[in-house]
């Protein structure tokens, strides 16, 4: 179940997206989200889902695996479409029972749900594409001019990648866990909430002992190998942009011009 | 109470790319009373196979019978079987969570239902017999030395009393001696109680010593089956799976070749020594 979800997960490809340097797609996705909201009408997602389009032709990743993306928002997409539609005020143009139907509630209804999907499919195509290691080196370097006003860059970006290289390894765990508790005549599956969230100890407890452990045992290795924090490290992989990089740039640029001349 | 296994498939991940045949045409029969091994390189499927026999993971072919029963089927009881065959994972120290021993070897019972006071016996009967005094009965788990834990862990599963044992790599990660303590008390259990014991392990070493019978995992299918003796003789073919005889057997071979002994087939060090030992004297 937990496998099904693929927002924020990676798809390993070759492509030139994914090749992209982090720094230009993390700026890309940033840009991209705030046009989306800075010029907010239907003729103005026009060249959005040109843009998403182009992107997603290029990365290589298929069209079903985005459409699974958008499953676990599907509730939420409904809630707000059902919403949009009954509740705004304007010219009737369908009744029924209790509920009335106006052209401006249609128009936000269809225009809030193309949004979000927008929003949504275009911030996983980010991680789609992206490694988390790449991912958290591109935000330390976006980021490290902070680190005049005493923000803590490299160790964020050191925690985060951490956090991420962790999620798999604690999942795994909490499989084990579950099944050995089972084992002892545990059952996770019946009574209401309240029993269900107490089934629950017998989980967390040794699963918070081990990620202390591990946290402990991480932390050694690295000081084994004379970890002391960003100052003078360097990398295996030093970010670099390329002639693709800066045409990308250039890219995006023109499209958040682009989408501010739309009507 | 017998283990059924008839042509039991696992397919991981059905559908995805992930798909994997953890399990292919799988079929043995345990008695009771029996003391069996289980033995495979990692990944051979050993793991996979031990939860299907309290119904952990669902075979998705064949069908698994305990005592004439099937399990699959939607009447039968899940909560009486994970009680009958108890199972004690790799590293069980990483299940305790409770307060005091005391009470985390009482988890299996109070989850069956067993009343107060028959749990509180069975803790400490349970604790007895893997040799935890009952002056560490109200100490936390996590102040216990690594031993000690997995003691505690596996007698959280014995307090269930169950009728099958499962231990997967009971002595991994310790030291010889803890290895052969742990050992010779699962052993002394099983004689005790009268249960049948599964004991998987990687190590022919501590198979040999204990165990009457040999399950053989290789990618997925049960490769051997039988005494100890019948599936040591079947060197070369282990050798091709990554697998050896014990030490032992391969040092007494050579001695066998070079005339200094006649006996074949030796497997555990004890009938090693008495052997050498007979030689010894003789001259």
């Amino acid at each position: 179940m937990i496998r099904d979800i693929t927002i924020g997960q990676y798809y390993p490809s070759e492509s030139v997206i994914h090749r992209l340097d982090a720094r230009i797609k993390f700026i890309g996705t940033i840009a991209y989200v705030i046009a989306l909201f800075l010029f907010d009408t239907f003729w103005g997602f026009l060249p959005a889902l040109f843009w998403l389009g182009m992107i997603i032709v290029l990365s290589d990743i298929p069209l079903r695996f985005i459409a699974k993306g958008l499953k676990p928002i599907l509730f939420l997409l409904i809630f707000l479409a059902l919403f949009n539609l009954f509740l705004t005020p304007g010219e009737v143009i369908a009744e029924w029972w209790i509920f009335k139907i106006t052209d401006k509630g249609l128009e936000n209804a269809g225009f809030m749900a193309l949004r979000l999907m927008l929003l949504v499919i275009g911030s996983s195509l980010m991680t789609y594409t992206t490694t988390p290691s790449q991912l958290t080196a591109g935000m330390e370097s976006l980021f490290k001019p902070l680190g005049v006003f005493k923000v803590p860059v490299h160790e964020v970006a050191m925690m985060m990648s951490i956090a991420l290289r962790f999620i798999p390894i604690l999942l795994e765990e909490t499989d084990k866990i579950m099944k050995a508790q089972q084992a002892r005549g545990a059952d996770f599956e019946s009574g209401n909430i309240f029993k269900r969230a107490k089934a629950l100890i017998p989980v967390l407890v040794p699963l918070f002992v081990s990620a202390f452990r591990r946290a402990g045992e991480l932390a050694e290795a690295m000081e084994a190998r004379c970890y002391h924090g960003g100052k003078g490290r360097t990398k295996l992989h030093p970010l670099k942009f390329a002639a693709r990089d800066y045409i990308s740039l250039v890219l995006i640029v023109g499209f958040v011009v682009g989408m501010g001349f739309m009507p | 109470m017998s283990i059924t296994f008839d042509r039991v498939e696992h397919l991981y991940g059905k559908g995805t790319s992930f798909e994997k045949m953890a399990l292919k045409d799988v079929s043995f029969h345990i008695r009771d009373g029996e003391f069996v091994g289980i033995i495979g390189h990692t990944g051979s499927g050993k793991s996979t196979l031990i939860q299907h026999m309290n119904g952990l993971l669902k075979c998705t072919g064949g069908n698994i019978y305990y005592d004439g029963k099937d399990i699959s089927d939607k009447e039968y009881d899940r909560k009486t079987l994970r009680q009958n065959v108890g199972i004690v994972f790799q590293y069980p120290e990483h299940q305790l969570f409770e307060a005091t021993v005391g009470k985390d070897v009482a988890f299996g019972p109070n989850n069956l239902g067993i009343p107060e006071l028959q749990a509180e016996v069975r803790t400490y009967e349970a604790l007895k017999s893997v040799g935890i005094d009952d002056s560490l009965l109200d100490v936390s788990p996590f102040d216990l030395s690594g031993g000690q834990k997995r003691r505690v862990a596996i007698a959280g599963v014995l307090a269930m009393k169950p009728k099958v044992l499962v231990l997967d790599e009971p002595a991994a990660g310790l030291d010889p001696m803890g290895r052969r303590d742990i050992l010779n008390m699962i052993a002394e259990i099983r004689r005790r109680e009268n249960i049948t014991v599964i004991l998987v392990s990687h190590s022919m070493e501590d198979v040999a010593e204990y165990v009457d019978r040999i399950m053989v995992m290789n990618d997925g299918a049960l490769a051997m089956d039988g005494t100890v003796r019948e599936v040591f003789e079947r060197k070369e073919e282990l050798e091709e799976m990554g697998l050896s005889v014990p030490q032992i057997t391969l040092l007494m071979q050579d001695l066998k070749d070079e005339g200094l002994v006649n006996e074949t087939s030796i497997y555990t060090m004890d009938e090693a020594v008495r052997i050498l030992s007979q030689r010894l004297l003789k001259r």
